[in-house]
């Protein structure tokens, strides 16, 4: 039939075309992973495009050792995990009154958080460096009593950025849920406490789940406010620290290649034991009911 | 080791030489370093916070030597310790924040911008007790432009032609014959004809190729000239910048045909691969090379383009220690520390892990003939520059200066750039 073909004739298109894309999408890694395999030596004698003569793990073991790599992934978790818990955290209490309370202010708000998410984040760094060096914090957190170059601070500004978009994300996912819940909830007599605690964050599991994924790497990932906000060398998540790796006049690419692909384990290793909610992540709050 | 640095007229020191002089004289039988060990074992304790831009090969491993033996001697010292991209690119928030008491930075404009803006604090006490460890130039370096010493500095390099022996040998070219620019075209030719691009030039990243400009203004129009245009006294309309463009364009078709893909390590692989001839550089780049090729590397100076200038000036940057503001509550602390990094025991410490040249005019030289090739070098050389990104407004030499070099090397009018570099160095606000 006429119509099968050309649907099968498109479809091959289609798969033509994304595997191009996909090949372009992949092959710098790739490359970075085989760089990260190949020795110094190596490759200054023929030059990184050439074929390597013996693959070693040896840039591994330096990136490792030189790089402290424990101390700087320890760094990361510090950072990632609270900021995580309490970003999402926030935006559920935020997208709970704004679902079920409805108002006036409601729209508004919720255009607010969102808003927010425009914002590039150089530009918001030279005041919050001002107000970071103003704020003064207990000498427990920080030796010269600032909240600059602490990871409290550090913390407090992924919470702030990141609640815009968890706030626009739960908000829509619970406008799916409907509110007969929430309404035969408030008959059996639930203050607001239990209503959120005992009903809505309970059904809130899946999306904060994928949530949680998606904002985990975010969280990870960042290398700005890590640079501009820290100063103390050994503070730094491992993204920041990476650069140690690299040199005042000479940086040797094979052992950054390998540093980095060390870096990026723990973020594969997110998503493939969560990669379902991962997709749903992406998705969440796309259908509206 | 003889005076390095017989003199030099960095920018708007000129004026300051007679305080620098003045200066160096007080120091009357300064402390030599060597003594400092045994007296200041008994002595105070200090505490002292120290930022480093030393995280990358042999850095840790210096780091710890030196820390350790500043303990032995009573300083303890709070390494903080950041990657030297990071550090450099973040320096004026850390100046502002809360910085650590001492910390590694250049010497040139880069220290004085920062004086200028009450960044640093002065450490002329210090420099009377230190003062007869350096000559002229290195104590000229090391001052700010309100006439105070800022610096203690420590390691320096030569920029100059790079090359490998066993490349130059088999084309039959011979590095010693290479005496006017007229010479090194001719070589250039010769190498070209082996099928090697003669000079590997980067550009990549702004700055490589401002060390070329500074050699060949250098040898067109002389050290003065220089010192002028790079500190805004000269105006970049003036004829002799054209005459450098002039210049620079007899070299263009032995250079790199796409300079602006070539970082300087790119570029300086080229010339370890055997796939060009040359890189004009600074010695820096024998950090590339393996132990093997290491041997095979050598230097000359750029030849001679008027004679009246003969080859009298080169750029060697001077790297060394600088006292943050947050020094000023813990001077005695801080004046220690910079001490005993300006001693002859650390640049011990540091040359045993990996050699270089210090600025201490006691300490030893390593005897690779490379490192004394450079030494050599600087010997025989009038006037040191430092380079132009040190010599030059920080915020002229990166963001204006380096893009109108890149539009230089990719067919860009002289006239054009040269007067647009002069509307743009008058639109900059007053340093």
């Amino acid at each position: 039939m006429v119509t099968g073909k050309t649907s099968k004739t498109g479809q091959r298109i289609a798969v033509g075309v994304l595997s191009v894309f996909s090949m372009i999408w992949v092959a710098p890694i790739l490359f970075t992973i085989l760089q990260s395999f190949r020795p110094y030596d190596d490759v200054i004698k023929k030059g990184v495009m050439s074929w390597p003569n013996h693959l070693t793990f040896v840039n591994y073991y330096h990136a490792f050792v030189q790089s402290r790599m424990w101390l700087f992934f320890l760094n990361s978790v510090e950072v990632a995990v609270p900021a995580v818990v309490l970003t999402l955290f926030l935006a559920s209490m935020i997208a709970f009154v704004l679902s079920r309370y409805e108002s006036r202010f409601s729209v508004p708000m919720l255009m607010l958080f969102t808003a927010g998410n425009l914002l590039p984040p150089q530009l918001l760094f030279i005041p919050l460096f001002r107000i970071y060096l103003k704020i003064h914090v207990p000498h427990f957190i920080n030796s010269n009593g600032l909240l600059y170059d602490t990871q409290l601070g550090l913390i407090l500004v992924h919470v702030a950025i990141q609640v815009g978009f968890a706030t626009f994300v739960l908000t829509n996912f619970l406008r799916t849920i409907p509110k007969e819940i929430s309404e035969s909830a408030l008959v059996d007599g639930a203050n607001v406490w239990n209503h959120f605690f005992r009903i809505i964050l309970p059904l809130l599991r899946p999306a904060l789940a994928s949530l949680g994924v998606l904002m985990t790497t975010w969280i990870y990932n960042d290398f700005f406010w890590a640079v501009v906000l820290l100063k103390t060398g050994n503070k730094r998540p491992i993204t920041a620290a990476l650069s140690n790796l690299q040199g005042e006049f000479n940086t040797d690419y094979n052992l950054l290649a390998a540093g980095a692909c060390m870096a990026f384990i723990p973020t594969l290793l997110v998503f493939f034991a969560m990669r379902k909610h991962f997709v749903a992540g992406l998705t969440l709050g796309s259908t509206k009911g | 080791m003889k005076e390095i640095i017989t003199e030099n007229e960095v920018s708007r020191r000129s004026v300051l030489k007679g305080a620098a002089a003045g200066a160096a004289a007080l120091t009357v039988g300064g402390v030599g370093a060597s003594t400092l060990g045994a007296s200041a074992a008994s002595a105070a304790t200090y505490n002292v916070s120290f930022g480093s831009n030393n995280t990358n090969g042999p850095g840790p491993e210096q780091d710890a030597a030196w820390t350790a033996a500043a303990k032995a001697e009573g300083i303890n010292v709070a390494l903080n310790a950041v990657d030297h991209n990071n550090f450099q690119n973040n320096i004026n928030s850390y100046l502002q924040g809360t910085p650590d008491n001492v910390f590694d930075w250049f010497s040139g404009y880069r220290m004085q911008f920062f004086a200028e803006k009450g960044l640093l604090t002065p450490i002329d006490d210090l420099w009377k007790k230190i003062g007869s460890n350096y000559t002229a130039g290195f104590t000229g370096a090391s001052t700010g432009l309100d006439g105070k010493k800022y610096l203690v500095p420590t390691d320096w390099y030569p920029w100059a032609i790079h090359y490998r022996k066993s490349v130059w040998k088999k084309a039959g070219v011979n590095p010693a014959s290479i005496k006017t620019i007229a010479d090194l075209i001719n070589a250039c030719k010769v190498f070209k004809s082996k099928g090697l691009v003669p000079i590997a030039q980067a550009d990549k990243g702004g700055w490589e190729a401002q060390g070329v400009f500074d050699i060949i203004n250098m040898r067109t129009n002389g050290f003065k000239f220089h010192m002028d245009l790079t500190a805004g006294r000269a105006s970049w309309t003036d004829p002799r910048v054209q005459k450098v463009f002039a210049n620079w364009k007899s070299l263009l078709p032995y250079m790199s045909a796409h300079p602006l893909d070539l970082g300087d390590q790119d570029a300086g692989k080229l010339v370890i691969q055997k796939k060009a001839a040359m890189i004009i550089m600074g010695s820096f780049t024998s950090g590339l090379y393996s132990k093997a090729d290491y041997p095979d590397l050598a230097l000359i100076p750029f030849p001679i383009i008027a004679p009246a200038n003969g080859t009298d000036s080169i750029d060697a940057p001077i790297d060394g220690v600088l006292a943050s503001t947050s020094a000023a509550s813990n001077m005695a602390g801080s004046e220690a520390l910079m001490e005993f990094i300006g001693s002859t025991k650390f640049s011990g410490i540091i040359q045993a892990i990996s050699p270089g040249l210090f600025a201490n005019k006691n300490s030893s030289v390593p005897s690779d003939p490379f490192i004394q090739s450079q030494v050599k070098l600087v010997n025989s050389t009038k006037h040191v520059a430092q380079f132009f990104d040190r010599d030059s407004r920080p915020d002229f030499a990166g963001p204006i200066f380096g893009p109108a070099i890149q539009k230089f090397l990719t067919g860009g009018d002289p006239k054009a750039i040269a007067s647009n570099l002069k509307a743009q160095w008058d639109a900059l606000p007053p340093a």
